[in-house]
């Protein structure tokens, strides 16, 4: 038999990328959850497969409105319009979300706490969704046994034992999971792929299949499942249109603007993929003659990526290389904005600047000049006018 | 440092050339570098500079040598003595000495003092266009002391440049007050995006009222529908009838008309087309018939003129022999003859030179009188040695190389070397050690003092909140919407309650004040008047007494002053009735009102239940206004997360300090294991580091051993295949003339021979040829003798004779040819003539036949009888038609209506109906669109993007506004430093530099400019000279003045970095060409007391220059580039 499984789609959620603001990659990424949901569609129907799982946070919100349910309706259409059934658990996001507001959806099963299984040829699939946005309780407890002489697979949202920024949402032991006794545990709420193999069950978090922002690198894929007598295999298959990525770009020896740009084509020709749009994060990484002048360096990169079909940059950050500061003679000036940076009046001086910054800011980025942000701030902004000053080519 | 020899090995156009600065002497340390302009001044330094830093990969000298070729050399003067070095082009390992031993390149970085290529190039280097820029620095920097000691100690310049560029960057995306900043308006297009997005959402209440919208008209629609199919009905009913009558009255007329015509059965389908074929056939008949007998007369009178040629036609007969005679090869004879006499002549005399060429070429190759035929050897025998030949040449070749190999790689074989046992033990338990938890304890104890201050503001409980789940921002702004909205609506609400209430007073006021004082009369104050005094009237006549007359009088009195006042205050009366109308609509205003002010009112009510229960889930007191809803659900979400990570540091912290401590201990058992004893973490890495590089050596010669001995076994292989190759070889040639040759000799003749070898297939072909063409001309004469006499042409050659044959063939076929083609024209006409006779007599038979049982007169034009019982036939076929017709308009309506719409001609009756069907249509239309547009309506809220658009245009302009107020609040925070930098720069240096450059643009200005002193300035101390006891400040000193003032502080600057770290070699090219001779003396005097603490090397076109500083400058060393 065979699945497919993904979670986190946060359907009508928009990508925090400022590519969308360029006219043709705007009209690339307009409805770009839409976009892939369609695409799903199209790899479920390629693959001919039993049936299409949702493991929560198919919507970005408990009061999504009608467009995107309809987005939703359309897809499940087409799919029952193939044969094909979907069943969905509801997620953090989504969990106060009334799906039946409008009518049941043909094709579509959605499993609860009162009705936490159905059955689909040989297997039967167990799951439940989030009643309240914040499960701090496993739900594992309340799964149904294995069914005997069926395939049986379990539908979770969940963040197992927790992980790096994200909250944890009816936390789980994995070992806990995998010992359950069902074959395959389709699992949502990780935005990154992963898969974890027990003797004789496989539990995969299929990460988001579009990535929203430089932050999420990681996912940009669904995951077909095959269950049959030799077991239970996994195989992603990418749907993202765009994909985010981080590229060090290393200056080692770049002496001029064309060595740089040339560090920069490479690294960005590694990254680009057939098909898929690009937004990069570049870290240019080096001494302070190496990376130059920061704007001239993003102007480059941005007019490298214009010439590449479906390349945007998102941002272009510099980083010193560790070890290009040896003592001696280094920069006077540098050595000395360093030094007053340290002082507990440039603090003061810092804090009040954030404060009345973090004011003027829309409340939506606020959180960027938040007052855990004060060391790296100033540290990152010492650092750049040294780079901007050319002193830290004396360092 | 001290540069004293400098080597162009391979660089730009020098080779092996060298620049000597000998050793340091007493006095001034100064070298002048003289060359007139492209003698390799430039090139000198960037060698200088590549030495130190090594090669760019993009390089501008590369155009004699390449890059890889490139090689700078120095001896250097360094604190442990001279250091000999070479730079090459290579990734790794380019420093070297002079020996090719790789040196670190961190000896050189100790000798610069941690100076990169651009720091020391501006710090250590100074040419025209530096100086020039410097003075505009000064300008620009408007003599700031900060950024001039800077710029002087540094060599940097455009510092100004850069921080007020820097100031204008973040006020463009921020200022305090500025309306046109990108912050300004990126926030003006948020609360855009905000309103567009709320009109945008598709909300669940409006789809039901869609919903409901399209269940009306399709409702509206059916009853529509009905009402057009009953019109229609009627219509069609009525329609029938008329039609009905229009046909009984056309039966009618065709009945009348057929009287007219002759009686009989219809006409067979058949009948017109063939009454009219007959007699078409009769007449052409008829003209067929004479022409026949003209064409006999034509073909009997052509015969009479015709001569027959038997002897011609017997010539043709011999020539067709001949065309059909073969030569013996299969191929037509005559094409063998024609020009064989020719040829035959010409190919004999070639076959003899062919011959000549063979035998000369056989003696080149095998010496005088050698038989060409047992010289030339078959092509494949030639092949096949040429074959064998180059194999044993190569064999021998690789055999020589693969020996010579060998002995090169065992001589560079050294001894072997072991490796101790368990030392790979030790870098697995480095590799597994845990970093050192010091800076987790920290980040967990960070954690949880920012958990405490994210939840400092909040009440107790707001965990259980957080738990219970917060709402949605959407949520938040459809309260505060709602809020804010119904409070709008029920102060609009109250203020037009009020607004009514004073208009309704002002109004009754003003009805009082007309109606009060009695100056209105109306109509039924005069009506009662007028019906007192009739009454009065009435009981005086009755009476006749005074008194009634005087109740009379009185009455009348008061009538006709009323009805005066009546007619006096038509206007007034006029107004008064506006007055009330007003009073009217107002009094039924107010009541509408007063019922809208209480729906506004409960509307708020509601709502403020609906954000009271909001506030509750927010720890908030009933009432709190919406606003602060989202800044509290804010502050509770971000306590909340505070709280897990905190949790999460101290797990992480816990984890990390477990694990390192049993890196700990499997580090110090693998120590103990291989040094005897425990070591600290250091000296665990310094021995690993040392056991890696022997394991990389011993792999590196345990795989030069597997080499050779892999080149070895090549080696034999090679010898093998040698020997064999030269067997093969010695079997091919022998018993061939070329025996005993070696490959390389046999290989110099194999050419002569493939050419010996086509010679003699060419004399074959040809020998082959001449034969074939004499023994064509034999065969031809052999056949050709009946021709020759029945022509009489006994000598005339074979293609004469030919030609003259076919001339008379040709002839006496032509005329048996005419005389056949006129004896057939004859008899075909007879045939025809008695053909036509007979067509004549069955047409005529054939009219008959299909006119049979009409009742027609004998003799008449068969054709026009038959067209006019084709008509007759027609009205009896349209008659049936129609009487069908009648019938079948009765179908499907009911008969009694029928029948009574039939009975009623009255036109005006079909077109009421017309009309009324139009209508009905009409409505059906309307509904039908109505229906539509519902659908519509309700499938494009469905389909539209709803909000996702807006969105999406929102995330990424907060993006864009993110990064750039980061890159903004950076800018500032760098900017704040810089200028703090430039604060301390300017008390740190400010006494030795200021006395240094003060002295040095004394010297340099000759006297001009004694003092430099500092006055207050926007950004700190300002820079002023004085002159002739004049306060002059930087930025206005003269362009020539300002830059002699910059290389004042780069003298000052270098003096205070050779103070603080050592002397460097100070490089300078042309910088005093714009100076003259007297500020030049000057500079070149400065130049020497650079020379007194460090090296000073300066480069120069201008020979009067070296003159000039020969005479300042004692023990000047000069170089010259020519």
């Amino acid at each position: 038999m065979k699945f497919l499984h993904l979670a986190d789609l946060h359907l009508d959620s928009p990508l925090r990328a400022q590519a969308a603001r360029n006219p043709e990659m705007g009209e690339a990424l307009r409805d770009a959850s839409r976009r892939v949901l369609s695409a799903i569609v199209e790899r479920a129907i390629e693959h001919r497969v039993d049936a299409v799982l949702l493991a929560g946070d198919t919507f970005d919100s408990g009061v999504a409105d009608v467009a995107a349910r309809a987005a939703l309706a359309a897809a499940v259409s087409r799919l029952a319009g193939a044969g094909i059934p979907a069943v969905l658990i509801q997620g953090n996001h989504d969990a106060m979300l009334d799906l039946g507001r409008f009518g049941p959806m043909a094709g579509l099963t959605q499993l609860t706490p009162e009705a936490p299984s159905v059955e689909i040829g040989e297997a039967v699939v167990h799951g439940m969704g989030f009643t309240t946005p914040h499960m701090r309780e496993s739900l594992l407890p309340r799964y149904p046994a294995p069914v005997a002489g069926k395939f049986n697979i379990g539908l979770m949202h969940s963040s197992l034992d927790g992980s790096p920024g994200h909250d944890p949402y009816a936390p789980c032991a994995l070992g806990d999971l995998l010992a359950h006794g069902y074959d395959y545990w389709a699992l949502g709420h990780i935005h990154k792929r992963s898969e974890h193999r027990g003797e004789r069950s496989l539990a995969v978090m299929p990460g988001i299949p579009q990535g929203r922002s430089v932050r999420e690198t990681e996912g940009g894929s669904v995951t077909l499942v095959e269950l049959d007598l030799d077991g239970v295999r996994a195989t992603p298959l990418p749907v993202e249109l765009l994909r985010f990525a981080r590229l060090p770009v290393a200056l080692d020896g770049c002496e001029d603007a064309s060595a740089r740009l040339h560090a920069i084509r490479t690294a960005l020709g590694a990254t680009m993929a057939p098909g898929v749009l690009l937004a990069a994060r570049l870290d240019l990484v080096g001494s302070a003659s190496e990376i130059g002048d920061l704007g001239f360096a993003t102007e480059q990169a941005r007019q490298e990526a214009a010439e590449l079909d479906g390349v945007f940059i998102e941002k272009v950050r510099a980083q010193l290389r560790q070890g290009a500061q040896p003592d001696g003679a280094a920069g006077d000036i540098a050595q000395a904005m360093r030094a007053d940076a340290a002082t507990p009046g440039f603090r003061d001086e810092a804090r009040v600047l954030l404060a009345d910054w973090r004011s003027a800011l829309p409340r939506d980025i606020a959180d960027l000049l938040d007052e855990d942000q004060l060391d790296a701030l100033i540290d990152e902004g010492v650092e750049t006018m040294v780079l901007r000053l050319g002193a830290g080519s004396e360092t | 440092m001290r540069l004293n020899r400098l080597d162009l090995i391979r660089y730009g156009r020098f080779e092996n050339h060298t620049l000597d600065f000998g050793e340091a002497a007493d006095g001034p340390d100064v070298t002048l570098v003289f060359g007139q302009n492209e003698a390799g001044k430039s090139t000198a330094f960037s060698a200088w500079l590549d030495l130190l830093y090594g090669l760019p990969l993009q390089h501008s000298y590369d155009f004699r040598f390449s890059r890889s070729d490139l090689m700078v050399g120095a001896v250097l003067d360094g604190p442990e003595g001279p250091l000999t070095l070479r730079r090459t082009g290579k990734r790794k390992g380019s420093l070297t000495d002079d020996d090719g031993r790789e040196v670190d390149e961190g000896r050189l970085a100790a000798l610069l003092h941690g100076l990169g290529r651009d720091a020391f190039r501006t710090r250590f280097s100074l040419d025209d266009a530096t100086l020039r820029r410097g003075g505009k620095e000064i300008a620009e920097a408007q003599g700031d002391l900060g950024q001039l000691l800077h710029a002087g100690s540094s060599g940097l310049s455009g510092v100004s440049d850069i921080l007020s560029q820097t100031e204008k960057e973040i006020d463009d995306f921020h200022k305090k007050g500025r309306s046109k900043s990108t912050l300004a308006l990126g926030k003006a297009e948020l609360k855009r995006i905000d309103a567009a997005m709320a009109d945008a959402q598709l909300d669940p209440r409006e789809h039901d009222r869609m919903r409901l919208a399209l269940d009306e008209a399709q409702t509206r629609l059916s009853a529509a529908t009905t009402a057009q199919d009953e019109a229609t009905r009627a219509l069609a009913l009525r329609e029938a009838a008329d039609a009905r009558r229009a046909l009984a009255r056309r039966i009618a007329e065709i009945d009348t008309a057929l009287q007219a015509y002759a009686d009989g059965p219809d006409l067979r389908p058949d009948a017109v087309s063939g009454v009219r074929v007959a007699a078409a056939a009769i007449r052409s008949a008829r003209t067929a018939q004479a022409e026949a007998t003209q064409e006999g007369t034509r073909a009997a009178e052509e015969l009479e003129t015709l001569q027959a040629d038997p002897q011609g036609l017997e010539v043709a007969a011999l020539i067709a022999q001949l065309e059909a005679a073969e030569f013996e090869d299969g191929k037509p004879l005559l094409g063998r003859v024609y020009g064989a006499e020719a040829d035959a002549e010409k190919l004999g005399a070639r076959l003899e030179e062919i011959r000549a060429e063979a035998r000369a070429l056989a003696e080149q190759i095998a010496g005088p009188g050698a038989d060409p035929a047992q010289i030339a050897l078959p092509r494949a025998t030639l092949a096949s040695l040429r074959e064998t030949a180059d194999a044993a040449r190569e064999a021998a070749r690789d055999r020589d190389r693969a020996l010579k190999a060998l002995a090169e790689a065992e001589a560079t074989l050294g001894e072997t070397q072991e490796m101790p046992d368990g030392w790979q033990q030790l870098g697995d338990a480095l590799d597994a050690l845990a970093p050192d938890p010091a800076d987790l304890a920290n980040s967990a104890q960070q954690a949880g003092e920012a958990a405490r201050r994210a939840a400092s503001g909040l009440p107790q409980g707001w965990a259980a909140l957080a738990q219970a789940g917060l709402p949605e921002l959407a949520e938040l702004r459809a309260v505060e919407s709602a809020a804010q909205a119904s409070e709008r609506a029920l102060a609009d609400a109250t203020l037009r309650l009020e607004d009514t209430r004073e208009q309704l007073a002002e109004a009754k006021a003003s009805y009082d004040a007309q109606t009060g004082a009695g100056a209105v009369v109306s109509d039924a104050a005069i009506a009662q008047t007028r019906a007192l005094r009739d009454t009065l009237w009435a009981d005086h006549r009755a009476a006749l007494s005074p008194e009634t007359a005087d109740s009379f009088e009185a009455a009348m009195h008061e009538d006709d002053a009323a009805r005066q006042r009546h007619g006096e205050t038509r206007e007034a009366r006029v107004r008064l009735e506006g007055i009330v109308a007003t009073i009217d609509r107002l009094t039924a205003q107010l009541a509408r009102r007063e019922a809208d002010a209480r729906s506004a009112a409960e509307a708020a009510r509601s709502v403020a239940q609906q954000a009271d229960a909001m506030a509750a889930r927010l720890g908030l007191a009933a009432g709190t206004t919406p606003g602060a809803f989202a800044s509290r659900c804010d502050a509770i979400r971000a306590a909340s997360l505070a709280a897990l990570e905190a949790e999460a540091a101290s797990k992480a912290h816990d984890a990390a300090s477990a694990a390192r401590a049993a890196g700990l201990e499997q580090v110090t058992s693998a120590c103990i294991a291989l040094a005897g004893q425990p070591l600290s973490l250091a000296e665990a890495e310094r021995l690993r580091a040392d056991l890696e590089a022997r394991a990389a050596r011993i792999a590196q010669q345990e795989k030069a051993r597997t080499l050779v001995a892999d080149q070895a076994r090549a080696a034999e292989q090679l010898q093998a295949a040698e020997a064999t190759a030269q067997g093969t070889y010695d079997a091919a040639v022998a018993g061939l003339w070329c025996a005993g040759l070696s490959p390389q000799e046999l290989l110099a003749q194999l050419d002569r021979a493939a050419e010996l070898r086509e010679l003699l297939d060419d004399e074959k072909d040809k020998a082959r040829r001449v034969g074939l063409m004499r023994r064509a001309l034999q065969a031809f004469e052999a056949r050709a003798g009946d021709l020759r006499a029945l022509l009489n042409l006994p000598q005339a050659s074979p293609a004469a004779l030919i030609r003259a044959g076919i001339v008379r063939r040709d002839a006496a076929e032509h005329t048996a040819r005419a005389i056949a083609a006129a004896e057939a024209a004859q008899r075909t006409a007879q045939v025809t003539a008695e053909k036509q006779a007979q067509i004549i007599t069955h047409s005529q038979a054939e009219i008959a036949r299909l006119l049979a049982g009409q009742s027609l007169p004998e003799g008449g034009d068969a054709e026009a009888q038959v067209a006019a019982l084709s008509s007759r036939d027609a009205l009896r076929t349209e008659r049936r038609e129609a009487a069908n017709a009648y019938a079948a308009q009765a179908a499907g309506h009911d008969q009694d209506r029928l029948a009574l719409e039939e009975a009623d001609p009255d036109p005006a009756r079909s077109v009421h109906l017309a009309d009324a069907l139009e209508a009905a249509k009409s409505d059906r239309d309307a509904a039908l669109v109505a229906q539509t547009e519902a659908r519509q309506t309700l499938s494009d809220a469905l389909r539209r993007t709803g909000a996702a658009g807006l969105a999406q245009e929102r995330a990424s302009l907060l993006e864009t506004l993110r990064e750039e107020a980061r890159h903004a609040v950076l800018a500032r925070v760098g900017l704040m430093a810089a200028r703090g930098a430039l604060s301390r720069l300017r008390e740190d240096r400010r006494g030795p530099m200021l006395t240094a450059t003060q002295a040095a643009f004394a010297t340099m200005t000759g006297g001009d400019w004694p003092r430099l002193e500092t006055r207050p300035g926007v950004n700190g101390e300002q820079l002023v000279g004085v002159r002739e006891d004049r306060k002059v400040a930087a930025e206005a000193m003269s362009t020539g003045t300002r830059a002699q003032l910059y290389l004042a502080l780069r003298i000052a600057g270098h003096a205070d970095f050779t103070r603080r770290f050592g002397p460097l070699p100070f490089v300078t090219d042309d910088i005093l060409e714009t100076f003259d001779d007297g500020r030049a003396g000057a500079a070149l005097e400065l130049t020497a007391s650079m020379g007194q603490l460090g090296q000073a090397i300066m480069f120069t076109h201008h020979a009067h220059l070296v003159t000039l500083a020969q005479e300042r400058i004692p023990g000047l060393r000069v170089i010259s580039l020519d």
